[in-house]
């Protein structure tokens, strides 16, 4: 027989003889008898069988050695095993003993909704900048959500913004924008303020509710320009998506703005490659912009010549839709605690 | 709104493809959504602004393209054969236009000897690949204008209008019309008509009478191309709930300038593929000072202050040009002629806007500005608010949203007492009708549709506001504008709990949500707050189960409700659960001021706890015996606390035992033995005085 197969021999014996040693070893001690009589360093059963490994001609020694140490790996770890399991059963059996596995006692805390998340998130980057935020009524007056806002009746712009109207007067506010309008006609500028709240338009479909969550930014001070505008969406969006988004400005209409724009920010999945979020192009559609209308500025007061002004507004339940991946608005609004569970770990 | 490529080419030379068309035309502002077809045969859907009426046509399209593509627009076909000889169009109509102020120019052409008849293969293709179906050969001729131009034209049966005649008035009273979709119309004194010697023939702007259409049998046409004033075009559309391509249009402003351009187009059409001879001579009738055109100053400082971007003079002279202005140059800038299909443009912003979306908004810098900024909360109590909401959230409550409309039954089942609340005038769904005057008809829906899906634990909440009619209110000082609406919006946390009190659990019995779950939320919140309250029973339990449910009263107001949902009203919303609900009116709760929190010395010297076992009638309210226990033990007594409640045989008819540790402790002393008995005995005689009550053999 070749020294080498009689090397292998060896070691597999040694194999089934700590296997079916191992079987009978149920306390510590009898492990690290087991230990030692296995791999004892002086007359372990593996080191004795190694002995013959000196014999073997030279190209033969890594393979074997390589087995050998295969086999001394597997004994350690079926020990290391072995071992563990008789510690843990004896703590089993310790007197007043817990099982610790039993799951832990704690009141559980409730979730909190994920269009808060999002309002608490957007609100703390404009206040970091200095923004300040207001509020104002749901239920408005025609003045401050149309008229002021550079939309006199019989203008066909209101079609953009299918209104509801309350009994006794008023309307349910299209947009945060009045909010603004409050606002300038308390305070001159420099101003730098947030609107965020709920809106209502007659829609609704998977991306529209007739009730939904809309914020609002203006800055008006000397001196403010589209590039400001550009700029500080810029920052906003990156701090919201966490990431160097950039920003697209596109010409569009508002009748509250005057130039005008729509906004869109770089893909956040693909980072502007095209994807299936962004629909391949790119870009994710935010909201709209642009300079505030020197009309709006007239009816709250404003030198329309000292001051500029940008505005911005885009739908904070859009960002939740796009933060969280949810595909249908209604889920915001149905209070199924499956959907509202998941978010208890963005508290 | 579609577009074929190929038709756009007539006016004006596109080297680009579809594609890149569509990216360029997106960058100025008109949105193509989609590309159906590719090259010529490729038709561009395109979101046009609404402000943008003169780019709802093909020529208007080509406009935009040959200004960002730097080519030029071609003119515009206009030129039209009369028929020489024949009777001039003055003797075959008169027209006259009554209201002025309604009704700047009205055009009119007489064709005669037309032949109806199907429109030629070319205008069927060009109207079907934009989605029009064919009539006939006049009614598309006018259609085919109306997509070309954008001028909105009508053709009448001349010899049906009777007199010859065309007068533009308002409506009488009491008039009438059948319109061409066959609806006979009441019409009212401010609406517009076009009439004849005797009757309305058409609704101005709107649409075409059916009595004067054009039939199978038509041989003298009178097309009209007129400009209708935009709001005046718009109330009657939505008076008559009609809108037709026509009002589209003029209620966003057609071009007046190109009524006649229109006019000769459409006759020049019908001359060449219906037979038509046109009658010599153009009727147009113009109001004073309808055509007048608008000069606008714009400064050149003025486009950098509001856009970041410094744009040379001739470049500005170069953008706005090729969109049709006129400019001269002024000292500081331009004054600048603004053609009479740009209606939209109106201020020198207007003028900044075409500038840059010519510059292309891309190259417009990125800056941050750098103006003061307090980054103040100005919400009303927002602080209490987010506190409210992490303490709801601590104790397991999850943050709802429910809509603010909601349907009046439900409104109604679980309003408080005395309110009234605000209907819709125009809610969008059954049941979405009121704006909703509590929270807890939305709340309790959510549970509903918890516990239908399975869900076993609900505890849910939401901060949100609800609406109240206040009746005869004086306007609000900021709502000068307009007469206040008659609507009080109060800010209100609600909170639901139904099924398991807490998830199945080894370490203690499964339990329902009760009562005492909300409140014990409540309670919690409250020492959040640094507020108080106290849970009275209520005069009227509705919507409560008789005796399970309290009135929470702060400061001698009632702020609040809580209670268990009477069966009879948890089956109207179809649960068969036990419901606990609560309301808290924050706009009233949150009113009262906090109190300032002061440190108290922690106590140097050691209490004394001692526990009793009483006996007390089932009536006896517990915070009666917590407060009988506190005025008898005096200064002494630092704590009272219920640690255990018993029902039960061993225990006299309608009595029940509650176990109650008092701590008795002196701010300077240890206290003695003695005198801790001594306190007792006066608190267990008190208790005994009072209300019967004995300690438990």
């Amino acid at each position: 027989m070749p020294p080498l197969d009689r090397l292998e021999e060896a070691l597999d014996r040694v194999r089934s003889e700590f296997a079916s040693a191992i079987g009978r070893s149920a306390d510590t001690g009898s492990l690290e008898a087991l230990r030692n009589r296995f791999l004892g360093r002086k007359s372990g059963l593996l080191t004795l069988a190694l002995k013959g490994l000196k014999d073997l001609p030279e190209k033969d020694r890594p393979p074997a050695g390589e087995k050998a140490n295969r086999l001394r790996a597997e004994i350690e770890s079926a020990l290391a095993e072995a071992e563990a399991r008789v510690s843990a059963g004896a703590a089993r059996r310790a007197p007043h003993a817990l099982d610790v596995t039993l799951p832990g006692i704690a009141a559980r805390s409730g979730a909190v909704h994920p269009v808060t998340l999002v309002r608490r998130e957007i609100e703390s980057i404009f206040l970091e900048m200095g923004f300040t935020i207001e509020e104002g009524p749901e239920v408005e007056d025609d003045w401050h959500n149309f008229e002021a806002l550079n939309l006199p009746p019989d203008h066909p712009a209101r079609d953009m913004q299918d209104t509801f109207y309350v009994e006794g007067g008023g309307l349910l506010r299209t947009h945060t924008s009045p909010i603004q309008i409050r606002t300038m006609m308390k305070v001159q500028p420099p101003l730098k303020m947030l609107a965020i709240g709920k809106a209502f338009r007659r829609d609704s479909d998977i991306s529209h509710s007739p009730m939904f969550h809309q914020v609002e930014g203006l800055v008006v001070g000397e001196g403010v320009s589209m590039a400001d505008l550009k700029g500080t969406i810029r920052l906003f969006a990156g701090r919201l998506f966490r990431g160097d988004l950039r920003v697209r400005l596109r010409p569009g209409y508002f009748p509250f703005v005057e130039p005008g724009a729509e906004f869109d920010v770089s893909c956040m999945i693909c980072g502007g490659d095209g994807c299936r979020l962004c629909k391949r192009s790119g870009w994710i559609e935010m909201g709209g912009a642009g300079m505030v209308h020197p009309n709006v500025f007239e009816n709250v007061g404003y030198d329309t010549e000292k001051y500029t002004g940008f505005a911005f507004g885009f739908g904070v339940d859009r960002i939740a839709m796009l933060r969280y991946a949810i595909d249908d608005i209604r889920l915001f609004f149905e209070n199924d605690l499956r959907f509202l569970d998941q978010f208890r770990g963005e508290a | 709104m579609k577009f074929a490529v190929e038709w756009m080419r007539e006016f004006v030379e596109i080297t680009i493809s579809p594609a890149e068309l569509a990216t360029r035309l997106t960058s100025v502002g008109f949105v193509v959504d989609t590309i159906e077809g590719a090259g010529d045969t490729a038709i561009l859907d395109v979101d046009v602004p609404p402000n943008r009426p003169d780019g709802m046509n093909v020529y208007g399209l080509a406009r935009e393209v040959a200004a960002l593509s730097s080519k030029t627009l071609y003119s515009y076909p206009a030129a039209v054969r009369e028929s020489a000889g024949a009777p001039p169009a003055s003797a075959a109509a008169t027209v006259a236009i009554e209201a002025a102020d309604l009704c700047g120019r009205y055009c009119a052409r007489v064709v005669r000897n037309i032949r109806v008849a199907p429109s030629p293969d070319w205008i069927v293709r060009r109207l079907g690949a934009i989605g029009l179906t064919p009539v006939n050969n006049v009614v598309d001729i006018t259609n085919y204008v109306l997509w070309e131009l954008g001028h909105p034209l009508h053709a009448f049966d001349l010899t049906r209008l009777e007199g010859r005649r065309i007068v533009v008035r308002r409506a009488h009273r009491g008039e009438t019309i059948q319109t061409l979709d066959g609806v006979a119309r009441r019409l009212e004194p401010e609406m517009l008509v076009i009439a004849d010697a005797t009757k309305a023939v058409a609704v101005a702007g709107v649409m075409g009478g059916a009595g004067t259409m054009i039939s199978a049998g038509t041989t003298e046409v009178l097309l009209e191309s007129a400009w209708f004033e935009p709001s005046g075009v718009r109330r009657t559309s939505k008076r008559l709930a009609l809108s037709t391509d026509a009002s589209y249009r003029f209620e966003r402003g057609a071009d007046i300038e190109v009524a006649h351009v229109a006019i000769d187009r459409a006759a020049a059409l019908l001359a060449e593929l219906a037979g038509g001879e046109v009658a010599p001579g153009l009727i147009d009738i113009r109001a004073e000072g309808a055509m007048a055109k608008r000069t606008i100053h714009l400064r050149t400082s003025r486009i950098e202050t509001l856009t970041g971007m410094r744009i040379e003079p001739q470049r500005t002279r170069k953008y706005l040009e090729a969109l049709g202005f006129e400019a001269a140059a002024a000292p500081d800038g331009f004054e600048v002629v603004v053609p009479r299909h740009r209606q939209d443009v109106s201020a020198e912003a207007d003028l900044v806007e075409e500038v840059a979306r010519s510059a292309g908004y891309d190259a417009i810098p990125e800056t941050i500005p750098h103006l003061p900024g307090t980054g103040a909360v100005n919400r009303f109590a927002h602080r209490r608010e987010e506190t409210l909401r992490s303490s709801l959230l601590g104790s397991g409550y999850s943050e709802a949203m429910t809509y603010s409309f909601i349907s009046s039954d439900d409104d109604w089942l679980l309003r408080e007492e005395g309110v009234a609340g605000v209907p819709l005038t125009n809610p969008m769904a059954e049941g979405q009708e009121i704006l909703r005057s509590t929270l807890l008809p939305g709340l309790t829906m959510a549970a509903r549709h918890n516990l239908n899906h399975g869900v076993r634990e609900v505890r849910l909440f939401e901060i949100g506001r609800v609406f109240r009619r206040v009746e005869g209110r004086a306007a609000h000082e900021d709502r000068k504008h307009a007469p206040g609406p008659e609507t009080d919006e109060q800010l209100c946390a609600g909170i639901v709990a139904t099924g398991l009190a807490r998830a199945r659990h080894w370490s203690e019995p499964a339990r329902e949500s009760g009562f005492h779950d909300v409140k014990g939320a409540i309670e919690e919140a409250l020492q959040r707050l640094s507020l108080r309250a106290t849970f009275e029973l209520p005069a009227a339990p509705n919507p409560f189960r008789p005796g399970s449910a309290a009135r929470m009263i702060s400061d001698g107001v009632v702020v609040g409700r809580v209670g268990l949902l009477g069966e009879e009203v948890a089956a109207r919303f179809g649960i068969k659960a036990q419901v606990a609900l609560a309301e808290i009116n924050l706009s009233l709760l949150f009113a009262a001021p906090a109190t300032p929190l002061a440190f108290r010395p922690i106590p140097r010297f050691p209490a004394s706890s001692r526990d009793l076992a009483l006996v007390v009638g089932r009536e006896t309210a517990w915070r009666d015996i917590e407060s009988a226990i506190s005025e008898a033990g005096g200064d002494l007594v630092a704590r009272v606390a219920l640690f255990d409640r018993y029902e039960g045989k061993s225990l006299p008819e309608g009595h029940i035992s509650v176990a109650v540790n008092i701590v008795y402790q002196h701010p300077d002393r240890t206290l003695a033995l003695e005198e801790v008995q001594a306190a007792e005995a006066k608190v267990l005689a008190a208790l005994h005085d009072r209300f019967g009550v004995t300690l438990r053999r």
